[in-house]
Parts: structure tokens; sequence; C-alpha cells
């Protein structure tokens, strides 16, 4: 438009005249930029779905003109490829698919996007965190993404993981790179150390690297790390000081390390860092030499934006966008995660590497119907529980999350919940281990199977054996200690992620089941 | 370059034109006058329409700077009424631990307010350090009837204490060789004024115990420096010993001690793989099936891939792999030189996969018809003498 304003007022003869009406003309023009609409929702959702997460998490983009350019920068999704939790998806914040609706709305209406992430894909060790790794790689490629980094727990994942999925997929260059940090070797190239993207007529700089205090953590020898400053330097001289506009370090450390670095690199004008609060503050922080220091939250809940405008007075704004259900899903990502259940489905807990740990007290599962034979009451209260049908829950699902051992593990008898691996006589599958199916009475009281089999005279025992094999799966909470033993069991599955507003004395009246064991003492 | 055009006057008719049909008469208007920003839009308007409420903070962040697990803060944000209409105000949202408490004072309701004009009012936010210490950041907002200003967000932030804390939270040992020997530390910090008492630190899987020792000592006071805040703890040192089979180790270490008259058992997860001296690495390397899949290639078009040998252990350096054999015979072959990555403890091979334009069909895609392909390399490894690269390909005319 520039061009051709200018083109037009050196053509003309009456320049006074046409330079007014041309001004009358742009402001039209700006004043359309001004008042055009900003995305504020995925494609397809109502407005009263809109207005309720923005009267929920906030209103976005308000006073934006149309940018230049904006930047989305997330990261720390730590392996959250679905809204954090298992249950009220929809009062929860992250996931790639409305990530990737929330990209797609920026496009929709005419902004130049550039994506760039942090890092830390995943955060656990293990087959489940390679597919994971393997599958949001694929995901992000697929969104589009200009520049990602490596966080410590990626880095942990075998280097020939790595290596197959973040590695150039034929003439397509891969979005992942790093200053300091060279899988098998950083002259062997597999990841650029830095790239340059034009996006709206500027041109962005972007590198990463992974601070100081996380690389001690890497006990990976076919990857290399080399110290953050040192390979900043290198970096910085290579991206030639005043070829971009903007430059951007993803730097996985903590905030200090990143404000140090800031300090020591003042070419950058947007340092990401790692390590912050669960959620990023509402304005970014700027920093003495005027970079701004963007913090991302964890797992994923936010993407950070920062447009950038043709405006020397107001050249930057920020948006800390929360991905809420006003982005809805897209199509692209959850058939990613289909293919993502499928394959953990195909390769079975034995694929995944997870074969069943010895209960700490050495004892099997008898599973729930059993221990309703004789505890009438508690059962029929179980029953009516939603415990009774976890499992259900799981294989209702849309894809199917049954195969997942990061959701079966509270949905099922006889797994170590946060360690997402299975009891020595746990549960394995409906076909092997039916009985075991749901959350039911032994996740809080303990394996019962000797309890059982003795009760039911298949085993002799003494009576003092008796009494012990029921007093070590006996509950209480009349006191403070015992009830807080109680409450650390339920916190196992209802923790922060799963169940934020879990409270014991809201819940527990909707599971009690003491009257049997009043009766039993009377 | 110079354009034709008929006259000044059909130029500014068009300008006028384009002006109006891309934004309205009203911002065009204003835009003459004011900056290009709708915020400025806002409160001029809101200005000119009479009495209205104000609603102003002093602050809208606040920091708790270092709280304890479990503990419980609040704090009051003064919002005062500086217009001249009252100002009605609602409790807003909030994020996970912190909620917004009823309004104080008399009044109608205990979740909205009417400020009168040159009043002011409370809003305290109330927060539970939940989760496991570190950094945290909470937000709640109001909303007002001040159009300038029609949500408040309030943001509290600190740092939650935990009881106690290992640094790392886990240790991940990513292929390491099972002939070599391996170490690492974890330290244990403490926040409470009495310093902890270790009674016993053991490996959680028995069938580890002859391999993993641990040894334990107190932490120094440099070493409690490095995290702030931490009165005591302990560092336990873990040796791994050769000989660890193949595969993954799933186990943990655990350190039980006493704090505050409280019995503390620290859960360190410590994982890895377990791998021989030599593994192949690459996009095209299906690690699940051991095999190079690298599909159906045009012989019109060719193929260049690359994959990588890596060698750990005594041996890496003797470590210079040959071509013996191919399957197909399409198959060309490039062994680079060996490398060293990062300190020395891993040698680095590349190995060039190329089907030249040109070459001969063939079906080694590794199916029950299909037999499979392979390169067949002796590599001056001791113990794995020769090396068979399973490969999955047709070469398709």
């Amino acid at each position: 438009m520039h061009c051709h304003l200018q083109i037009i007022l050196q053509s003309i003869t009456c320049r006074c005249a046409c330079i007014t009406l041309l001004a009358i003309a742009s402001v039209g023009i700006f004043s359309a930029k001004v008042s055009a609409a900003t995305p504020n929702r995925g494609q397809g959702i109502s407005d009263t779905v809109e207005e309720e997460f923005r009267q929920r998490n906030g209103s976005l983009f308000t006073d934006w003109p149309t940018p230049q350019a904006v930047l989305v920068i997330t990261g720390e999704l730590d392996g959250y490829i679905e809204p954090c939790g298992c249950t009220g998806k929809e009062n929860q914040k992250g996931g790639l698919s409305r990530r990737q609706n929330f990209l797609t709305a920026l496009k929709s209406e005419g902004w130049p996007v550039v994506a760039v992430d942090l890092g830390g894909l995943v955060k656990r060790f293990g087959r489940q965190a390679e597919v994971k790794y393997q599958s949001i790689a694929d995901g992000l490629r697929q969104m589009g993404y200009s520049g990602i980094g490596f966080g410590p727990a990626d880095l942990r994942l075998p280097a020939e993981e790595l290596v197959a999925a973040v590695a150039p997929v034929g003439n397509e260059p891969t979005p992942f790179l790093s200053a300091n940090v060279g899988l098998l070797g950083l002259d062997a190239n597999i990841t650029p150390r830095f790239r340059v993207v034009e996006i709206g007529g500027l041109r962005i700089g972007i590198t990463s690297v992974l601070g100081n205090s996380k690389s001690g953590d890497i006990r990976n020898a076919a990857i290399e790390v080399t110290a953050a400053e040192a390979a900043l330097q290198e970096v910085v001289k290579l991206m030639q000081p005043g070829l971009c506009d903007h430059y951007v370090l993803l730097s996985w450390g903590n905030p200090e390390e990143a404000r140090s670095l800031a300090k020591s690199f003042p070419q950058f004008d947007i340092v990401v860092t790692a390590g912050g609060a669960d959620e990023p503050p509402s304005k970014l922080p700027v920093l003495e030499n005027g970079a701004r220091l963007v913090e991302l939250g964890h797992k994923g809940m936010f993407a950070v934006t920062i447009g950038f405008f043709d405006n020397k007075d107001d050249p930057l704004k920020s948006q800390r966008v929360p991905l809420d259900a006003r982005w809805g899903e897209a199509e692209d990502m959850i058939d990613l995660l289909a293919t993502y259940q499928r394959q953990l489905e195909s390769l079975g807990l034995t694929g995944l590497g997870l074969s069943p740990v010895r209960h700490q007290t050495g004892r099997r599962f008898a599973g729930s119907d059993a221990c309703g034979d004789c505890h009438t009451y508690a059962y029929e209260v179980w029953e009516n529980s939603s415990h009774s049908y976890a499992l259900t829950t799981l294989e209702d699902q849309e894809p199917r999350r049954d195969g997942d051992p990061e959701c079966l593990s509270c949905h099922v008898v006889g797994w170590a919940p946060q360690r997402f691996e299975p009891f020595e006589g746990g549960f394995l599958s409906m076909q092997k281990t039916p009985h075991l199916a749901h959350n039911g009475c032994e996740n809080c009281h303990g394996p019962a199977a000797a309890h059982a089999a003795v009760e039911r005279g298949d085993v002799r025992a003494s009576l003092t054996e008796r009494d012990r094999l029921r007093e070590e799966l006996a509950m209480s909470i009349d006191t403070p200690e015992s009830k807080q033993k109680v409450i650390s069991n339920c916190l196992e599955c209802h923790d922060l992620d799963n169940s934020p507003e879990f409270d014991f004395e809201d819940y527990w009246p909707s599971v009690d089941h003491t009257e049997e064991v009043t009766d039993k003492n009377e | 370059m110079k354009l034709n055009l008929p006259n000044p006057w059909s130029v500014a008719i068009i300008a006028a034109l384009l002006g109006s049909l891309t934004g309205s008469g009203t911002a065009l208007l204003r835009a003459t006058t004011t900056p290009l920003r709708t915020g400025a839009f806002a409160t001029r308007s809101a200005k000119s329409s009479g009495p209205r409420p104000v609603a102003q903070t002093s602050e809208t962040t606040y920091n708790f700077g270092r709280v304890s697990l479990g503990g419980t803060g609040s704090h009051a944000f003064v919002v005062r009424n500086a217009g001249t209409a009252p100002l009605l105000i609602t409790k807003g949202t909030t994020s996970c631990t912190c909620t917004v408490s009823d309004f104080e004072g008399e009044g109608e309701g205990k979740n909205s307010r009417n400020v009168s004009a040159g009043d002011e009012i409370v809003v305290r936010i109330k927060w539970t350090g939940k989760g496991e210490g570190g950094p945290f950041r909470q937000s709640a907002s109001i909303l007002t009837n001040d159009t300038g200003r029609p949500e408040i967000a309030f943001s509290i932030e600190g740092t939650v204490i935990p009881t106690w804390k290992a640094e790392p939270n886990g240790i991940v040992m990513s292929g390491i060789s099972a002939n070599t020997a391996s170490q690492a530390e974890v330290k244990i910090y403490t926040f409470s004024d009495q310093l902890p008492r270790l009674k016993k630190c053991r490996i959680a899987d028995d069938s580890f115990a002859d391999r993993i020792g641990i040894e334990d000592r107190p932490l120094t006071q440099e070493e409690l420096h490095d995290e702030p805040e931490a009165k005591g703890g302990f560092l336990l040192s873990i040796d791994i010993s050769p000989g660890l089979p193949l595969g993954m180790i799933r186990t943990s270490v655990e350190a039980s001690f006493s704090l505050d008259e409280e019995d503390i058992t620290a859960v360190v997860p410590v994982e890895g793989i377990v791998s021989g001296d030599l593994m192949l690495v690459g996009r095209k390397w299906d690690r699940t099936y051991n095999a190079l899949r690298l599909g159906t290639v045009s012989s019109q078009t060719g193929l260049n891939t690359k994959i990588f040998l890596t060698a750990k252990g005594e041996f890496r350096d003797n470590v210079r792999p040959r071509v013996v054999d191919i399957v197909p015979e399409g198959l060309n072959v490039k062994i680079d030189p060996p490398s060293q990555i990062g300190g020395g403890d891993v040698v680095r091979i590349g190995i060039e996969i190329q089907i030249p334009p040109g070459a001969p069909p063939a079906n080694n895609l590794c199916t029950k018809t299909a037999e499979q392909g392979y390169i067949l390399l002796e590599t001056g490894h001791p113990s794995t003498p020769t090396l068979k690269i399973p490969v999955c390909v047709a070469i398709a005319e």
C-alpha cells in the first residue's frame, strides 16, 4: 500500500489536493484496520462459548490493529498433548488441538504468524514418552512451527529416537534448532543452530539454548551440549547483528539464567525462559536492556503472542492467550492423537516396557467383586459411585484412551497412579484381568487377594494371621493422622491436574462407606 | 514506473471512496484527530457521556515472597471509585488455587458491591500453597461497570518452599553401556530449621542391589547455597557397575530420613536404557523392528539418505566399519570417517546410503514374498566383528 501511494504521489500534478484526499483515503484504510475483528475463537465456536470463556479467562487482543507480524511462543508442554487433566476437559487449558485452531484463527484474520516453541515436549522417560515426543514433533511440524528448542527431558530420550523425530523430512528443513545442543554432536548438523524467518516484511532471527544449570542433568553421551554463553557468542556472529528486525532467544533454564543471557547478548529483544510459575504474567516484563522476558507457564496451557506493529509509539504488543475451549478442536490434531493412541495400543504394556513391579506390601489383588462378597454395603456404595465405571469412561472417549498407561493408572485396580505402571497382579487388559477393571476398593485399602482367600476358606490361616490381614486393609478417618493417610491416597489420582477442585470434605460423602464397619463393630 | 492517471479529482474521488468503503465515516473523522488506537476512542467517548464510574487501583500484582507448602496467604487490593457515578464491582474468575473473598462491608450480596463516587472497597484474594513447591502465579479478576476498565485482573505470585526437594528429581541414564561404569549424584535439600537425620538409603529393586551402590554424606554449606532457603540436606552418590542386563532400567533410590519428628521417604526414580556398544541412529532407522525402512524408491529419481553408527565402550576407537556385502545391488554405501561426540565417550560414523538414478529394479520390502535386503559391515569391534543392517526397500522402474 505504501509503495502504491508513493508512486501515485510522484505521478500526479496537483500534489496538494491529492495528498489531502489520499490522506483521507488512507485514514479510512487504517481505521478499517483498527476496527477489524481480532481473533477470539476457533472456527465454528458459538458466541455463547466464546463469551463464557472470555468471561472466565479474559478478552483477547483488545485494542490490537492488524499487526505486521505476530510471534506465537509456546513451550513446556510437559507431555500434555491434550488439555491437562482427564476430567472436565472443557474446564482445562492447553492441548495441541486448540493450539492448532488458535494459529489458524490468527492466520484467518490475515495476521502473518511465526510460531516458535521453547521445547520440553515431554517430561517423562520411557517408550511412551518416546512415542509421544514423535507425535508432538509431527504435530508441531504440521502447524508450521519455525523454531523448536530442546528441554532437558527431551534430551534424556534415546538419541536414536530424538534423531528420528527431529531430522529433516525429505526436502523440508527441520524446525528444531539449538545453539548449544547437537544430536550426535554439533558437527553432525542434524539440526541447525539458528534460523532467520521472513514474515510480514520483517526478518526474525531465532535460536535456542539449553541453560548451563540444566546441561548437567543430560546423561546422554550421544548428545553434545556446550556452554550456553560460548555457543551464543558463535551463533550471534553467524546471525549477523542488524540483519534481522527482531532476535528471539529460546532459553531453557531458570529465569535468572535467561536474564543473565539477555544482559550478555543484548541483540535479543525477545528472551523466552523456562522455569517460571504455572501461569505466565499477563504483561511481559521489560529487562534493563529493553528486551522482553517471556514466561510460558507449564503444560502448554498458554500461548504468548507478540505483535509487531509499524508504529513508532507502540511497536509491540503482547497477549497471554489461554488455550481454552473457545478455540475448539482441530481435526488434524485429533487424527494425530488417534494415531498416538493406536500406537500405544499396538505396543501394549510389554512394548511400552511396562513390566509389573512389586507392590510395597508384596501382596496381590483380588478385584472389587471379591470384596463385595462380604462388604455388601461398601460394595453398593462403590457400585453407585463413578469409581465403578472409571475404565468405561476411557473406553467411551474418542479416540479411546484405555490403551494409554497415563490414563489407565487411575482407572483400574493395581497400578501406581503417579508412576503409570502396573503392580504385580494388577490390571493388564480386559481380556486377561476383567475383574480388575475400574477404580476399585484395593486402590485405597491395598491388595486383598490373601485376605479374600483366607475369608473364603481357600487358604487356611490362624486367627492371628486372619486378623492381621484384616488389620492391614483397614482404614480410618477418625484421627488426623489416619485421615491424612486416606486423603493422601485420594490425592494420588485426584491431583491438581485431574481434579483441581478436589476437597476431601466435599467429595467424601458421595463415597462414604463406613456404615458397614459400624455394623460389624456392633 | 509512472502511472497514467486521468486527473487529480478522479484520484481524489477514488481515494475518498476507498476510504469510506474500508472504514466507517465515524472512525474516519475520529482518526483524523486522534492517534490510531481504539483504546483512545473508548476513553474519549466515555468521558464525554456525563457522570460515570472510574475504577482506580494502586496495584494489580502482589508478591508473597517465599511461603511454606500448605500455607495460606491473602492480600487486600484496594479499588477506588475516582468517578462521578456509582461503581458496580462483581467477582470474576480465578485460577486454580486462589479465591476472591466475599466483599467486605455493608451492601447487597456477597459477590457484588456498589461503590459510591470517591469511596473505595477492598478486594481480598486468598491463596493456598498446593503442589510440589516452586514459583507460583495465580490470578483473579473482578468485573466493573467502568467502560474504560470493564475487567481488572489481580495477580499474586511468589515461591512455595517445599518440606524437602531432590535435585535432580530423577536420574535418567540414556544409552549407558553395559560394559562401562556410570555415576550420578542427587542432592536432597531440606528447608526446616531442624537438620534431617538420614536413616536408610536403598535401591528399591533388589535385583539391582549388587550393581547399583549408594553412598551418602551431609551437604556442605557451599552446596546448600545453591538452593535458596535450604537449611540442610545430604548428597547421594550413585555408582553403577558394569554388567547390567541390556534393556530398560526402572527403579528408584529411596532415602528415609526424619525431619521435625516426621518420617519422610524421598523416592528418586532411576531410569535408563542399557545398550550394546554399537547402535544405529537415523530418521529411516526403525528401532522397533530393527530395520532400515527406505520404502519404494523410483529408479528414475533415486534416493540419498544417511544413518549413523554410534560406538561406545572401551573399544569405541577400534570401530572402523567396512562394507562386505550389499543386497540389493542397486544400493551404494559410503562410510564417513569416525568423529567423537562431545567429550569423546561416543564415536559417530556416518553411513550414506544412495540409490542412484538408473539403479536396477529390486524388491526387498521385508514382506512374506520379498526378502529383506541388508548391508553387511565388518566393524573392527572385538565382540561384534560383523554387523548386518536389515534394509527394507523396493526399487521400482
